[in-house]
């Protein structure tokens, strides 16, 4: 139960249900205000005291008397224009005209002026005896040469009494004798009338003016109503956590802070102005709108001020009221893009700024002889440019440094430094980095060309000691063989010794030859040779083997000469390793193809063979398996000759590829042509 | 008469199965295990051939051999575990007349012992040059009688069949020179060589192996991969 109402005082809705009341309540305090002061100020002493009142009555006293004794009658002033020239009929008339409509609009108003000397009279009403209906108000005008007097009565009390020096307003009755005249107002039906109106505005009011406490009473209920909805507001504000943030979130505060204030100069203006009137008779129903328009504003302004200032309040409750300034924002904002502009101008050491400097320079310079263009001329005119080429100049050179650089870098060339004399002085430094570099680079690689060294050097001294127990084994295994040993198992083991003495010694020359090979630390002797010659002397070498193993050689044709550019004795190495190979894995009674073709610049020879082994699934880095040593302990035999042969037509400027494709076992060597050969003899 | 054969290694192992082998062969047997035991044999003995071990302690094989040479002209088989070039080539040019690389075969090690000793005692350390007539070619111990239809290698006569004599009367009248496969095949069959096949490549590789200690390490034919055929001139 407690966590729902928890929940529901919470919730959004409520929340703005509540802002809406208390904007409402805050309307309604303001209109209450507005409504009594005005009022309160208006009928301060009774409807016959207050201003409109007095001022339509008092208009309408001087229209009566400027009618009666001034304008006399239209007649009159149609005559009065005809014999004086500088009298005014357009002003005469109008004056005539608006006084007949002021009359008109309140044929209530009564009024009865006599002249004391003379007995004149004029009047509008019926009868001057009759009294009845005539308001207990009733205005007196004693009029003669030196002044005016004028007295209100109300009740038969005088409630107003004053008299005047002649004035301009009835300079022209002045000579009009000794007046006296009464107004009074008198009860008429049924007629539009602008005392009557004024008079039933002031009975509506009357109530309210009377029970005015009980009003301030309501008021300052609701308006501690308010201030604990506010408060309400203001605690559910701070005390949830992560509220959905609405749009005057957003605004910044300082400006959210000077709309308000802003604002409220403004609306209290409008206020002060603003006169609510619920009980006028408005005939013109455009004005009503236009009040229910103003009290919408109101309202609008009411709830979205109602808004900031619980936004701000929030903000200044967690503190970040300066952090979500406009003000606060453009600073921080200014700040990074200052400190940003100065941490790129020192973070590069020289060539940013130096660049930069240059460029002011530049414009500079550029400013000021543009400047001095306009008196000299012609001379100024080739300064200009004499000093863009000579910029123009520097900035090319800078950039064939730069080239100069980057070409340096990219061919990698560690041999020598860059000669800074080829170098503009803006890149002195960049070029001495980059020959840090280089020198760097050059120590690594003498220092990976020694290691490589040592490695082959171990390898070697190693396969050196290796083959001298080698030796002895040899030659006792042998001793043992010539015996006459009868036992056979006896036999058998030695002969496996031999056996693997045998194999021993060909890994310790294999290892000795991938040690030199792969380090590169063989001599090549490139000369021209016939590929197919020798694949016919490597055959004659394997001949009873093939024979042996019911192999069915098929080949090209191979005695047509092919010439190669290769090393006699390493592609020797490698066709015998080839070919040894295959003498010795290819399933036996079956066909060998040896394949030599000439395609213009190089010649391709491929050894097609179907093994007698399973061979390892795929071929990719087979050979690179072989140099590892990896197929080697699976597959007894291959021992490291691929790896061999694969380093040593690299270094013939060869290739060496081998596919796998299930049973099918495949080497093609690449090797350049030999374009200019002679003939050996 | 008994040959004295000098074995001198700092390993005893080999050493002492050495001296079984030629023990074997009928040779008379000294042993060293370093440079300065082979000196003192080499001054207090008669000896008839030197198998010399490169890598020893104190004193290596080539300072031996320097020092030997400068009295003796007994043969020298050089054994090493080296099996660079520039260790054979230096071997050769201090005074060695053949060299073994470790591990060598024992068979091979007692036919080149075999082919120094005689070479040695039956021309008294001199080499000695035989008057050829047109009809005969030598080459180092490779005797050819053209006429005789004769070869014969360290005194041992070598039976070939008609091609590979052929093959080898070519050559080794043309010391020195390489014949190419094609040029063999048109001058020993008097035809133009027709089928792609490797006869003339058997033909080679079983000349070798009569002839030859080590037909994979030639000393007379040799094979100039790629391009063809030679006989080496030796002396």
């Amino acid at each position: 139960m407690a966590t729902k109402l928890k929940t529901f005082v919470k919730s959004a809705l409520t929340q703005t249900v509540v802002k809406i009341i208390l904007a409402i309540l805050v309307l309604v305090v303001i209109l209450s205000l507005i409504f009594i002061s005005d009022y309160e100020n208006t009928y301060y002493s009774g409807l016959y005291e207050s201003d409109e009142f007095r001022h339509e009555f008092q208009r309408r006293v001087h229209n009566v008397i400027e009618k009666e004794l001034v304008l006399l009658s239209k007649e009159n002033i149609e005559r009065s224009a005809a014999e004086d020239p500088s009298y005014d009929y357009n002003e005469n008339i109008s004056r005539w005209y608006q006084i007949q409509s002021n009359l008109s609009e309140s044929p209530s108003f009564k009024y009865y002026i006599q002249n004391k000397d003379t007995g004149e009279r004029y009047s509008n009403l019926m009868d001057l005896n009759n009294k009845e209906n005539l308001s207990k108000y009733n205005f007196r005008l004693i009029m003669n040469a030196s002044k005016i007097e004028a007295t209100e009565v109300s009740d038969g009390k005088i409630i107003y009494h004053e008299s005047y020096s002649r004035s301009g307003m009835l300079n022209a009755a002045k000579d009009m004798g000794n007046w006296e005249g009464v107004f009074v107002l008198q009860d008429t039906v049924g007629q539009n009338d602008i005392f009557k109106a004024l008079a039933h505005k002031y009975e509506a009011v009357a109530p309210f003016l009377e029970n005015r406490s009980s009003i301030y009473v309501g008021i300052v209920g609701v308006v501690i109503l308010g201030i604990f909805l506010f408060i309400y507001l203001v605690v559910s504000l701070i005390t949830t956590e992560n509220s959905k943030k609405n749009i005057s979130d957003y605004i910044p505060n300082d400006l959210k802070s000077i709309l308000i204030l802003i604002s409220l100069s403004f609306m209290s203006d409008i206020m002060w102005e603003f006169t609510f009137e619920p009980f006028v008779i408005v005939e013109q129903q455009s004005d009503r709108w236009l009040e229910i328009t103003i009290i919408a504003i109101l309202f609008l302004w009411l709830f979205i001020g109602l808004q900031f200032t619980l936004s701000l309040i929030k903000d200044i409750s967690r503190g970040n009221f300066f952090r979500n300034t406009l003000f606060y924002m453009g600073l921080k904002k200014g700040w990074t893009f200052v400190t940003k502009i100065f941490k790129s101008l020192s973070r590069s050491k020289t060539f940013r700024r130096r660049v930069l400097i240059y460029i002011a320079i530049y414009g500079f310079v550029n400013y000021v002889l543009g400047m001095g263009l306009m008196r000299l001329e012609f001379f100024g005119l080739v300064l200009v440019g004499v000093f863009n080429a000579a910029c123009f100049y520097l900035v090319y050179r800078n950039l064939q440094s730069l080239q100069i650089i980057m070409q340096y870098v990219s061919e990698g060339d560690v041999s020598a430094p860059i000669d800074s004399e080829s170098i503009s002085p803006l890149f002195y430094n960049f070029a001495s980095q980059v020959n840090g570099l280089q020198q760097n680079l050059k120590e690594a690689i003498q220092e990976a060309i020694k290691g490589e060294r040592l490695k082959t050097e171990l390898i070697t001294n190693v396969s050196h000691d290796l083959k001298t127990p080698l030796t002895a084994i040899v030659n006792y295994t042998s001793l043992l063989k010539n015996k006459a040993i009868e036992d056979e198992e006896t036999v058998k083991y030695i002969q496996v010794i031999d056996e693997k003495a045998g194999v021993l010694k060909r890994l310790i020359e294999d290892v000795l030859e991938v040690s030199k090979v792969s380090s590169g630390n063989v001599e090549i002797h490139l000369e021209s040779l016939d590929i197919n010659q020798l694949i016919q002397q490597v055959l004659g070498e394997f001949e009873e083997d093939m024979k042996n193993q019911k192999l069915k050689l098929i080949t090209t044709e191979l005695s047509t000469p092919i010439y190669v550019e290769a090393d006699s004795l390493k592609l020797w190495r490698v066709v015998q390793n080839l070919i040894s190979n295959i003498t010795k894995y290819t399933l036996p009674d079956s066909r060998v193809y040896i394949i030599v073709e000439d395609k213009e610049k190089f010649v391709t020879v491929a050894f097609k063979n179907i093994s007698k082994e399973m061979l390892l699934e795929g071929n990719d880095g087979l050979m690179e398996r072989f140099v590892r040593g990896d197929v080697s302990r699976t597959q007894e035999g291959f021992g490291l000759g691929l790896a061999i042969a694969g380093d040593l037509m690299k270094l013939q400027n060869g290739q060496l590829d081998i596919v796998v494709d299930g049973d099918l076992f495949k080497v093609t060597l690449k090797l350049n042509v030999c374009k200019n050969h002679q003939n050996p003899v | 008469m008994k040959h004295t054969v000098l074995i001198c290694d700092d390993d005893v192992a080999i050493v002492d199965s050495v001296e079984i082998f030629l023990s074997n062969e009928g040779y008379h047997v000294l042993k060293a295990h370093n440079g300065k035991e082979a000196l003192q044999y080499i001054e207090s003995s008669e000896i008839h051939l030197l198998l010399l071990d490169i890598m020893m302690p104190e004193m290596d094989g080539f300072e031996v051999m320097r020092k030997a040479r400068l009295e003796y002209n007994f043969p020298i088989i050089m054994v090493t575990a080296k099996s660079e070039d520039l260790d054979k080539i230096m071997g050769l040019n201090l005074g060695a007349d053949d060299y073994l690389t470790k591990p060598y075969n024992p068979l091979e090690l007692i036919a080149r012992v075999r082919s120094q000793v005689r070479r040695y005692t039956k021309f008294g350390g001199q080499s000695q040059i035989i008057s050829s007539g047109e009809h005969t070619y030598k080459t180092g111990e490779l005797f050819m009688d053209s006429v005789k239809k004769e070869v014969t290698v360290d005194d041992e006569i070598v039976s070939l069949t008609a091609t590979e004599f052929g093959i080898l009367e070519l050559l080794l009248k043309n010391k020195g020179r390489v014949y190419a496969i094609n040029e063999i095949y048109e001058n020993v069959w008097k035809d133009h060589a027709i089928a792609a096949d490797n006869t003339i490549a058997v033909h080679i590789r079983r000349i070798r192996e009569k002839i030859e200690i080590d037909p994979k390490n030639p000393k007379y034919l040799k094979v100039v991969w790629g391009i063809g055929y030679k006989i080496e001139d030796i002396r």
